[in-house]
């Protein structure tokens, strides 16, 4: 009962929804209220019935109720507790509920908090949004119901993917899904203040929060799946430039663009066109990952499903709002009044240096995922377009971003002081030529590059730094005056402190492990020694156990440093039971300098085992800086002001006498 | 009947909830422009806090007064006040139809779509309720997993392992049927059936190929019963596809002269036979030459080397052995053409290997050979279609 209790809710979500787009749409044009009003109740019962129909097909995979097709084709009785929840979206059905009901939430979110928004700005956005879930309910109802049923129910499911047995699933497609969905929001503002015709003042109070939070989401979901790539598939990669790693990464890169330019919206009324044309190329790259994803255009472990009808569904979604949102946008921009002025050095002219390379970037991202695709599609030849040209291409955008990261926040708004800036990041730069020194020194066998970009992450960290310390006044005022300085200083910047501080610590990690990466593959009896950057690893045998629904081949090795031990790794294999897959477990001791990771592989001929062994330097700097970025965005979240930009006084620009 | 009391219960209170703001009385709509002004007066208040907490020194704050006063006064020039509506009576009488339609629509759509796509009358089953009335209910998938739960429970009770093993065989979940006729004979013993459907699960886990694993069963089968017929044939079929020809067409022709007349499996010997002929006969140490390779492709547990082997060998090595691999069955095809599985692979592999012309001459001679074969030429068919080869 619960199931079809569960159908019929989300059959009326999708009614709702309809509703929601109609009725306040024309209050909005023929302006009456009330109509608008209903907007609010709308978005709030569509988010009730969505949640309804979640759980029931929760309950129906914590059952194990097979007589649904969905919980038969993707769980198994046996599959712990854990992954029947997280296997509801495990698949492309489910994960599909899970993305609208998502974007109910935001919408919701939208009609409870959004008191202060004029009523007619309001109404649109929430009709707006109510579009969006009007396509995707569609889409879920008529091509991949979660609900379709079975009779008789079959005896046992097919399971789930073992690959995706793993803790990581309860987090990883929810942070992630917030992270893509929450784009929505900043573009149904961007479709209502086209529609409006204006900007209001309340626009880019909301739009920024909201974006702040889908890119802080983004970022930990995507830092996630490559920390789960990492340990999961055995190989101690963390990045592969797959087209659907590039489908979410198109979006952070895009927002944080818009992150940015909302930022100058928001303090300087600036920059006001180019940050509703951001929205709408966000979400729309949002659409495209979930295009990518679902089509059936490339097969991986993260696409579900293979069924050309969906494809072209989705595909019409996206030609529907991306083609809508920008035929719109080039109607209605030309009316729209252009915000405050600003001279090429300043806060604002280094932002839009910002978004330039970003957006570049991001396009960079978009050739390099859709040409070989394209080129498939059209002549059937198969290439492809691996990191290599991402590294050509993407690598060198980010140069420049990078170097002007920490200049960008020491400029003042509407009127920079350059040289002054430059000044006061001396610091920084001595500390990234000793950087640059130090790891010349240690890895002087090369690669040669690699020391430039270590340098350069130390310079970005060292930057934030300095921005901090400057704000308190560290070193000219009194140790009392910096507390007080330090605690007075608003929230936001110490997001921002930290956001751009991570950014650094990724650069590090990603150069380090990169360059300097390690790789030992050996036969190996029960026994023998293996060395590996300064680790003896003792392999002392192997052992057969049983898992819930697995048998696990586990190895046993000792790791010791200069005669001591340091660690036991356990890295196994296991043979799922539904369906009979196997999988590697790695086995990986984490120590500051790096990652010791180990992966046992098969039983040879002559006896003995496939070990692999990696030694990844500084490779948790990459999962830990997008942690710091997750934390910074969390603290410049929390920060409720309202965001005003003092700009400097117009005045010979003197430099400051550095402090 | 809860159920749909339930559905109706939550219709009427969303409906309600929706229409609501419709029966209120108007009131007209704040100015836009007032909104900003709003919004920048609360920015005024919060320069204030700012200074006064020290954040904001005096000269910036000044400015930043100075910056939201221009946009109150632009805000206030481009406000109006707006017109009172005129057609307010014709406005609500509009309202009124629009709160009307939709406490009838969404009613009647969501129950109408709902019917249309849902199962009402289908009660939810979750496993533990099936569990518990599977005997008295008797649908065969109940019972399975009735028996599955026990085997979870005791994986010991090789009896169960005996039960359910032909019952998975029955409904093509080979992998399961292999792995329950291994526990079984490891637990209660081997029989020669048990044996024979040990080996059966294998060879159509491997789609006809008979594995190193099912080859020791059969041969057991044959210690235990050495006249029996089936393992006999499996074996012979298996020294085929190793490239022992000679050998198996000597043991396709014991068996036809030792069968019974109507031997549904006779005809089907012949027709082996026939084809083997075709190689051994004709040009018998070249149909030996080309089968021989097939060896690693044929018996995957036996020839191949593993992956991390494979993994651990150098490009051109790597090259090599695939090359090797997809000669060996080009070979197997060659001198028996029936395998439609095996087509289907070769195709793909030349695809993958570039070799394209390779794969448009395969799907041809895959074609010609399958021509009797309905369901493989249509699994040749689509993958032509799905690689883009000519039709």
């Amino acid at each position: 009962m619960f199931v079809e209790f569960g159908h019929f809710a989300l059959i009326l979500a999708l009614l709702v929804a309809v509703v929601q787009v109609i009725i306040p749409a024309i209050g909005a044009s023929i302006k009456d209220e009330r109509m608008m009003r209903v907007a609010d109740p709308a978005a709030v019962s569509q988010l009730f019935l969505i949640a309804i129909a979640f759980f029931a097909l929760m309950h129906a995979y914590a059952t194990s109720d097979f007589s649904v097709l969905n919980v038969a084709e993707n769980s198994h009785s046996t599959k712990p507790m854990i992954y029947k929840l997280a296997g509801v979206w495990g698949n492309h059905e489910g994960s599909m509920l899970l993305w609208v009901l998502i974007l109910a939430l935001f919408g919701a979110a939208v009609a409870v908090f959004g008191n202060n928004l004029p009523v007619t700005l309001k109404a649109r956005v929430l009709a707006v949004q109510a579009s969006i879930a009007v396509a995707f309910l569609l889409f879920s109802l008529l091509t991949s119901n979660p609900f379709a049923r079975l009779d008789p129910a079959p005896a046992d499911g097919r399971g789930l993917n073992p690959i995706l047995q793993d803790p990581a699933l309860a987090f990883h497609p929810p942070f992630l899904y917030t992270g893509y969905v929450g784009f929505s929001i900043a573009f149904s503002f961007a479709i209502a203040a086209l529609i409006e015709g204006r900007i209001d003042a309340a626009w880019a109070r909301w739009v920024r929060p909201w974006t702040l939070a889908a890119w802080m989401f983004l970022t930990i979901g995507i830092a996630m799946g490559s920390w789960w790539a990492y340990y999961e598939l055995g190989w101690g990669g963390w990045w592969f430039w797959d087209p659907v790693e590039n489908a979410s990464f198109m979006p952070w890169l895009a927002g944080t663009a818009l992150l940015h330019s909302a930022l100058v919206m928001e303090k300087r009324e600036a920059l006001k066109i180019w940050t509703v044309l951001l929205a709408i190329l966000t979400f729309s790259l949002s659409l495209m990952g979930t295009f990518i994803v679902r089509s059936g255009v490339l097969t991986s472990v993260h696409s579900f499903a293979v069924d050309p009808a969906r494809g072209v569904f989705i595909l019409a979604i996206l030609v529907l709002f991306t083609g809508g949102g920008l035929a719109l946008f080039a109607l209605r921009a030309r009316d729209m009044q252009a915000g405050g002025l600003f001279q090429p050095i300043s806060r604002e002219g280094s932002l839009v240096l910002n978004n330039l390379l970003l957006v570049t970037a991001a396009a960079t991202v978009l050739v390099g995922t859709l040409y070989p695709m394209a080129l498939e599609g059209l002549t059937g030849e198969k290439i492809s377009v691996g990191p290599p040209f991402f590294n050509m291409t993407f690598g060198p955008l980010m140069i420049p971003l990078l170097i002007a990261l920490p200049i960008g926040p020491m400029l003042a708004w509407k009127r920079g002081d350059f040289a002054g800036a430059m000044q006061r990041l001396a610091f920084a730069f001595g500390l990234a030529i000793v950087a640059l020194v130090a790891v010349f020194a240690v890895e002087y066998r090369g690669p040669w590059l690699a020391p430039f970009g270590i340098a350069l992450g130390v310079y970005v960290m060292a930057g934030a730094a300095i921005e901090w310390a400057n704000r308190v006044k560290v070193g000219s005022a009194s140790v009392d005056e910096i507390v007080r300085r330090a605690k007075n200083l608003p929230r936001s910047a110490y997001g921002t402190l930290l956001a751009h501080f991570g950014i650094g610590m990724l650069v590090v990690g990603i150069v380090a492990t990169s360059a300097y990466r390690e790789e030992h593959i050996q036969a190996m009896k029960p026994g023998e020694k293996l060395a590996v950057n300064g680790y003896d690893i003792t392999f002392t045998g192997i052992d057969r156990a049983r898992g819930p629904n697995y048998v696990e081949d586990i190895a046993d090795f000792d790791v010791k440093r200069d005669g001591s031990t340091v660690a036991q790794l356990t890295p196994s294999k296991r043979l799922y039971d539904a369906p009979p897959q196997s999988t590697t477990e790695s086995g990986i001791y984490a120590a500051w300098r790096g990652d010791l990771y180990l992966v046992i592989g098969d039983p040879q001929p002559g006896g003995g085992y496939a070990v692999r062994a990696y030694f990844n330097p500084l490779v948790r700097f990459i999962w830990l800086g997008a942690l710091i970025m997750f934390i910074g965005g969390g603290i410049s979240l929390s920060d409720r002001r309202l965001r005003v930009g003092a700009p400097a006084k117009a005045r010979p620009s003197i430099a400051v006498p550095a402090e | 009947m809860v159920f749909w009391i339930l559905v109706a219960g939550l219709v009427a209170a969303v409906t309600l909830a929706i229409t609501r703001p419709l029966m209120r009385p108007s009131s007209p709509p704040a100015d836009a422009g007032d909104a900003d002004i709003a919004v920048y007066k609360d920015q005024l208040k919060e320069i204030a806090a700012d200074e006064a907490r020290g954040a904001l020194g005096v000269a910036e704050a000044e400015s930043a007064r100075a910056e939201i006063g221009r946009r109150i006064l632009r805000a206030a020039e481009g406000s109006s006040r707006p017109e009172p509506s005129s057609r307010a009576a014709g406005q609500n009488r509009f309202i009124k139809t629009v709160s009307i339609a939709t406490s009838i629509a969404l009613p009647l759509a969501s129950l109408g779509l709902y019917l249309l796509y849902g199962m009402p009358g289908l009660p939810g089953q979750p496993l533990s309720d099936r569990l518990a009335t599977a005997t008295d209910s008797n649908k065969p998938n109940d019972l399975i997993a009735k028996v599955e739960e026990r085997l979870r429970e005791h994986p010991e009770d090789g009896m169960g392992w005996d039960v359910i093993a032909p019952v998975y065989y029955a409904t093509g979940q080979y992998a399961g049927a292999a792995t329950a006729y291994q526990n079984a004979i490891r637990l209660i013993g081997e029989t020669p059936r048990r044996l024979q459907g040990f080996a059966n699960a294998r060879i159509h886990l491997e789609n006809g190929i008979v594995p190193e694993d099912a080859r020791k069963a059969l041969e057991r089968v044959l210690q235990i019963d050495p006249n029996a017929t089936e393992p006999r044939i499996w074996l012979a079929l298996s020294k085929e596809q190793d490239g022992r020809l000679q050998e198996a067409a000597a043991d396709y022709r014991k068996l036809i002269d030792e069968a019974p007349e109507h031997a549904p499996w006779r005809k089907a010997l012949e027709d082996r036979l026939a084809n083997l002929g075709k190689d051994t006969g004709g040009t018998p140490a070249s149909g030996q030459a080309n089968a021989a390779p097939a060896a690693p492709a044929a018996t995957p547990s036996a020839g191949n080397p593993d992956a991390a082997a494979i993994m651990s060998m150098s490009p051109e090595e790597r090259q090599a052995f695939i090359t090797r691999m997809v000669e060996g069955l080009a070979a197997r095809l060659k001198s028996d053409g029936s395998d439609a599985e095996g087509w289907v692979k070769l195709i793909r592999a030349y695809q993958v290997l570039g070799r394209r012309d390779d794969a448009v001459k395969a799907l041809t001679d895959a074609r010609a050979n399958l021509k009797d074969n309905e369901v493989g030429l249509a699994k040749v068919d689509s993958l032509a279609r799905q690689l883009g080869l000519g039709s």
